[in-house]
């Protein structure tokens, strides 16, 4: 019954009739300090439990036939109490979310969240004159995501343009955007002068492996840091953070030396084991174990877990979002190695994609229509890994930016 | 809840099926691309049952390995491997395995960390510049020691290119990859500016009159008659054009480099200012450092004019691909009548000092392989560099060759005529010092300093480097 600034973020998508999941305390990973009433004046009697900054994912279910902007973001000041600021957003011809004028009058169906409801009637009258403007936004949209999806692709495009060019074509002027003699030579020479395919192929393994491992070993680290009680945790902790602050260009040459010293040179365990885990994961995963409330843990434990069914069965379940920013994190890194892997491999059996570009470089020679097709075909795998895990990245993304 | 929890172990499932299936499709795919390889790596395999111990005193009775480090990618690359197989298949007791170590500069970093464990090669090649740090790094045996253990005939080096990488009467290493630069010109802009396509400039009066009339306005757009690139490689070729020399102690042949020399004789200075006159006219175009960007400018007719390595002309000629006719010429002298000669750059063999007989044996046995005249005249073929071998000229092919590549005959007379002189200077901060030497002739043309500043600041900070470098390999 404050006086609390709360933001609550209600989003539709396409129609759905969805709620708000019910353990939100739980995956919003605050707990509801607040409960705040409206006072009856209000036309909307908001049974709000939310607390500040928190997000609900998905979808409010808000019945009505109330048809409002797309994507419009409107607030509903149903004259909660100060500040109280909660933007409802419908997407995909949702029938939902309410402007403030109308005096609100969906009921917006969020369980433990807000409770909106008010009279129906005005959501309609507005709704009307929105639709050839709701059509317009929709169009302008599309443009500008278009527009800046191709502004940020172009690189790439530009790169698989120049691939089936010939060499004098790119270099032509006015410079061409499109090959005009379109041709798949390049491909061809750059599969004749290095096995590409093979370096792919020890990429996927290479960064797949650092990726799995550092999962593993980053999250166990953080767990001790974090539910573990021993002497010398903060000391440890700090230790192990502090080797963020050493540039990784200092310490190549003594890890070269010592790798090469236990007869490692020139193996897939060298390109793997030296980055098996990473501080700065620990660092991710800790924050994250951070915010999820202890009692979680002792309420595991009074029902019998013990700290290994807490970790594997509830701890890590709740992670994903995390763990998923660290596995996108682990395997581009890997992935785009290049000194590292120059140094210690030197038979093309064990060597990675980077050094495969290189050496279709010619000091004394421009071969940019070469070096681009092995660039694309180098970018399959991570395209494809991209589109695989598209939700899966945006989502941790997400997760990385709040969590800080 | 729990619910949840399997969806997400189920979906979680399915990622990895799709990772695995990545996997394995990679692996396959691996497979297939390593078929290509596999001949060398049988060859390596059937070579790993060489006795290590072996007490034979010629490389001719045992199995030997020998590990072979290049900084070739592209075309070269494919040329090294071609000719390491085909050695590989001559004979039956080396097997020699190439290996690309990325940039020469790379390829250092590797080797210093290596230097004398069981890791590092046999044989290494390395960039011109890198001569004196080698020599002074210990790691390398000179090359002369197995020359005239074998009486082989050093005379058939071209004497040019040997003088560079002969060092206190020792050819210390092969010479293998080797480039000088020249000069190259739009013949169809000559004939439009009514100049001679036949008589390119030869020396910098020439030049610059060339320049002035080749320069022209197109769509409001300048386009230069001569652009030069701010290259380091460029600086030091005319220090020798100039008969003078770049460092002190006879460029550092006689003894020890102390101090670079192109400030105190004049010879930085008369570059610089003419450089800046030209510049200040408008004649000169500048595109930086990037000599990409002037052989892209070359042949796309936006230059008349360039300044560009030997090894560069099959880039060039794919570029312009027949839109205007190439010319070459020697690069300009400087001071008219004045012509010291132009020095190679590019880069060598050197063998590595491992301890054992057999393997430097082996690996001398490889080296005389990769300089023969047919070897010579193929790597030739392949990448542009100068056969160093002068009996390739010799070979009737080769005739064929430079009348189908008439441009590439100025550049085997320009090498001709410059005197075993003109080879360069010694120093072990080369990297370093043409850094300097462009930074500073970066601030000269955008007028933050002027050319005697430029040379002033260049000489103080390269002799710094050179300082702390002898006191380090003292």
């Amino acid at each position: 019954m404050t006086n609390v600034v709360s933001q609550t973020n209600v989003v539709s998508r396409g129609g759905g009739r969805a709620s708000v999941p019910g353990d939100m305390g739980v995956s919003g990973g605050t707990r509801v300090p607040t409960a705040i009433g409206v006072p009856a004046s209000a036309r909307a009697s908001v049974g709000l439990s939310i607390p500040a900054g928190s997000h609900i994912p998905g979808n409010a279910n808000i019945p009505g036939d109330s048809r409002v902007s797309d994507d419009s973001n409107v607030p509903m000041d149903s004259r909660a109490p100060a500040g109280s600021h909660i933007p409802v957003v419908s997407r995909g011809g949702g029938r939902a979310s309410v402007p403030a004028s109308a005096r609100v009058s969906a009921v917006a169906h969020v369980p433990i969240a807000a409770r909106v409801s008010a009279a129906g009637a005005g959501v309609r009258r507005i709704a009307a004159g929105g639709r050839a403007y709701n059509i317009a936004a929709r169009v302008l949209k599309a443009t500008v995501s278009a527009a800046i999806g191709l502004l940020v692709a172009a690189p790439i495009l530009y790169g698989l343009s120049m691939s089936l060019m010939r060499d004098a074509d790119i270099m032509a002027f006015p410079p061409k955007i499109f090959p005009i003699h379109a041709t798949l030579e390049n491909y061809f020479n750059v599969v004749r002068t290095v096995p590409i395919f093979r370096f792919i192929g020890n990429s996927i393994v290479v960064s797949v492996s650092v990726c799995l491992l550092q999962l593993l070993t980053c999250s166990m680290a953080a767990y001790a840091f974090v539910f573990l009680k021993f002497r010398g945790r903060r000391t440890l902790f700090v230790a192990a953070l502090a080797t963020i602050l050493i540039p990784g260009d200092a310490t190549i040459i003594s890890n070269f030396l010592t790798v090469t010293r236990l007869g490692m040179a020139d193996t897939f365990t060298a390109l793997i084991v030296p980055f098996a885990t990473s501080a700065t994961g620990i660092f991710l995963i800790r924050q994250f174990y951070m915010s999820v409330p202890k009692e979680l843990k002792e309420a595991a434990l009074i029902d019998g877990c013990g700290d290994f069914h807490f970790f594997v069965k509830i701890l890590l379940p709740i992670s994903a979002p995390v763990l998923g920013a660290l596995a996108v994190f682990a395997i581009i890194s890997t992935w785009n190695q290049y000194m590292w892997p120059l140094l210690i491999t030197n038979t093309p059996e064990n060597r990675t994609v980077q050094i495969g570009i290189s050496m279709l470089q010619f000091s004394d020679g421009i071969v940019y229509g070469l070096v681009n097709a092995g660039c694309m075909l180098v970018l399959i795998p991570s395209i494809t890994f991209f589109v695989i895990c598209r939700k899966k990245m945006v989502d941790s993304l997400i997760t990385g930016s709040v969590k800080g | 809840m729990f619910k949840k929890t399997l969806k997400k172990i189920l979906s979680k499932k399915a990622m990895s099926a799709v990772v695995s299936a990545l996997l394995t499709a990679g692996s396959f795919v691996g497979c297939a691309g390593n078929s290509a390889s596999a001949g060398d790596a049988s060859g390596a395999g059937g070579g790993n049952s060489a006795p290590t111990q072996a007490v034979a005193q010629t490389a001719g009775t045992t199995q030997q390995n020998i590990v072979f480090w290049h900084s070739m990618g592209g075309s070269g690359g494919e040329a090294i491997d071609k000719m390491v197989a085909d050695f590989n298949a001559s004979q039956d007791y080396i097997t020699v395995t190439a290996q690309f170590q990325g940039e020469y500069d790379d390829a250092i970093t590797k080797l210093q960390s290596l230097a004398g464990t069981g890791a590092a090669p046999d044989i290494m090649q390395l960039y011109d510049i890198g001569t004196r740090w080698m020599i002074d790094s210990g790691n390398a045996v000179p090359m002369q020691t197995l020359i005239d253990r074998d009486g082989w005939d050093v005379s058939v080096v071209e004497p040019n290119i040997a003088g560079y990488y002969t060092v206190d009467g020792m050819l210390y290493s092969m010479p293998f990859n080797s480039s000088t630069p020249i000069m190259y010109y739009n013949k169809d802009w000559f004939r439009e500016a009514g100049l001679d396509p036949q008589a390119p400039p030869t020396n910098w009066d020439e030049l610059e009159a060339a320049a002035s009339a080749l320069t022209h306005g197109e769509g409001g757009e300048t386009l230069f008659g001569f652009t030069m690139q701010i290259y380091g490689w460029f600086f030091e070729q005319y220090i020798s054009k100039q008969s003078l020399d770049y460092a002190n102690n006879g460029n550092g042949r006689e003894s020890t480099a102390t101090a670079v020399e192109f400030d105190s004789n004049g010879g930085g200075r008369a570059l610089l200012d003419r450089w800046l006159n030209l510049y200040n006219q408008g004649i000169l175009g500048n595109l930086g450092r990037d000599g990409n960007a002037c052989i892209a400018a070359f042949a796309t007719g936006k230059t008349g004019i360039i300044f560009g390595s030997t090894a560069s002309m099959a880039t060039i000629l794919a570029g312009v691909d027949g839109a205007f006719e190439v010319g070459t010429g020697f690069l300009p002298d400087l001071t008219p009548g004045v012509n010291g000669g132009v020095s190679i750059g590019g880069g060598s063999l050197w063998m590595m000092d491992k301890g054992s007989d057999e393997s430097k044996n082996a690996a001398w046995e490889f080296i005389k392989y990769m300089v023969l005249p047919e070897q010579q005249f193929y790597w030739h073929t392949q990448t542009g560099y100068f056969p160093i071998n002068i009996k390739a000229y010799d070979i009737p092919a080769m005739n064929g060759h430079l009348e189908k590549n008439p441009q590439f005959r100025t550049a085997i007379d320009q090498l001709h005529a410059s005197p075993v002189s003109a080879r360069g200077a010694l120093i072990g901060v080369f990297t370093e010092a043409r850094q300097t030497v462009e930074r500073n002739i970066e601030m000269m043309l955008d007028g933050s300093q002027t050319p005697e500043q430029a040379i002033a600041e260049m000489a103080k900070s390269i002799n710094a480097a050179i300082e702390t470098y002898n006191i380090a390999n003292s």
